[in-house]
């Protein structure tokens, strides 16, 4: 892997079962994620996912890209910037900024993003591994 | 004007709790984040609680132990994954509160987040950013 490249995407479906299920999985039960009439007198007007359910999927690509090295040594840094409400397609990605070698190690550090399908930034952050050099 | 959040210190520990995250409650996670990455582990590799399980498990103890009220938004999280955790060990979580402040109508609350194993050992360390309704009086 070297600077610029882009790491494999993950595409995924929200739906509104889902956010249920991930909020009986977390133990996040907040109204705004999981009750309809709580959530349509909220800023958002309907409900939205968790989060930490859509940073998932950035985790799932760095799990992805670098196996067990992100599950031992990852970093994530991220913003959540829009909601994600129910029926909707997101799409995480990454391309690596930096590689920094730590005498036999180097740490790669990417830009993430989860996007939606019209291209708003729901996400942004950086997300980095340490890898040995072979 | 008070809430039921403004005494609370900053350094001041929100919940310790004990998780012991086995194989159904990561089948449960991994269906509902419906992940496809675990097929690129190895057998061994696949023992290990994955990471986000553990940082979602982790904020549940903090979001029971502050009330948190609806409504609330997440709004960053800086997370740092040190060490990998096997599936079914006893892990230690402790939130701590870093920082208590008012904005307008929000209150946000950055809370630190250490989480290690039986020996001690480091797992993850995570740092959420939280605003909530500061109209929640006491």
């Amino acid at each position: 892997m070297k600077e610029n490249d882009q790491l494999i995407k993950v595409i995924k479906y929200i739906t509104k079962e889902k956010i249920i299920e991930y909020a009986n999985a977390s133990g996040d039960f907040n109204p705004i994620h999981i009750d309809k009439d709580f959530a349509k007198n909220s800023q958002f007007g309907q409900i939205i996912a968790h989060g930490m359910m859509i940073a998932a999927s950035i985790s799932e690509m760095m799990t992805l890209n670098f196996k067990n090295d992100w599950i031992e040594s990852g970093k994530l840094k991220l913003k959540f910037k829009s909601p994600v409400f129910d029926k909707e397609k997101i799409i995480t990605s990454g391309e690596i900024n930096k590689i920094k070698i730590l005498g036999t190690k180097k740490e790669i550090t990417s830009s993430v993003f989860v996007k939606k399908e019209s291209g708003e930034v729901v996400i942004s952050g950086t997300a980095s591994v340490i890898q040995n050099i072979n | 004007m008070t809430d039921r959040y403004s005494n609370i210190k900053t350094g001041t520990e929100i919940s310790k709790e004990s998780l012991i995250i086995d194989s159904n409650i990561i089948n449960n996670y991994l269906n509902a984040i419906n992940d496809s990455s675990r097929v690129e582990l190895n057998e061994l590799e696949k023992n290990f609680i994955p990471p986000m399980c553990i940082a979602a498990l982790s904020l549940r103890g903090v979001i029971n132990k502050l009330k948190i009220p609806g409504g609330t938004i997440h709004t960053t999280q800086e997370l740092e994954f040190t060490n990998s955790a096997k599936t079914g060990e006893k892990l230690e979580c402790i939130a701590k509160l870093i920082l208590n402040s008012i904005r307008g109508d929000w209150r946000f609350l950055t809370i630190g987040i250490n989480v290690t194993n039986k020996e001690g050992k480091n797992i993850m360390y995570g740092k959420s950013n939280i605003m909530l309704p500061h109209n929640d009086k006491e």
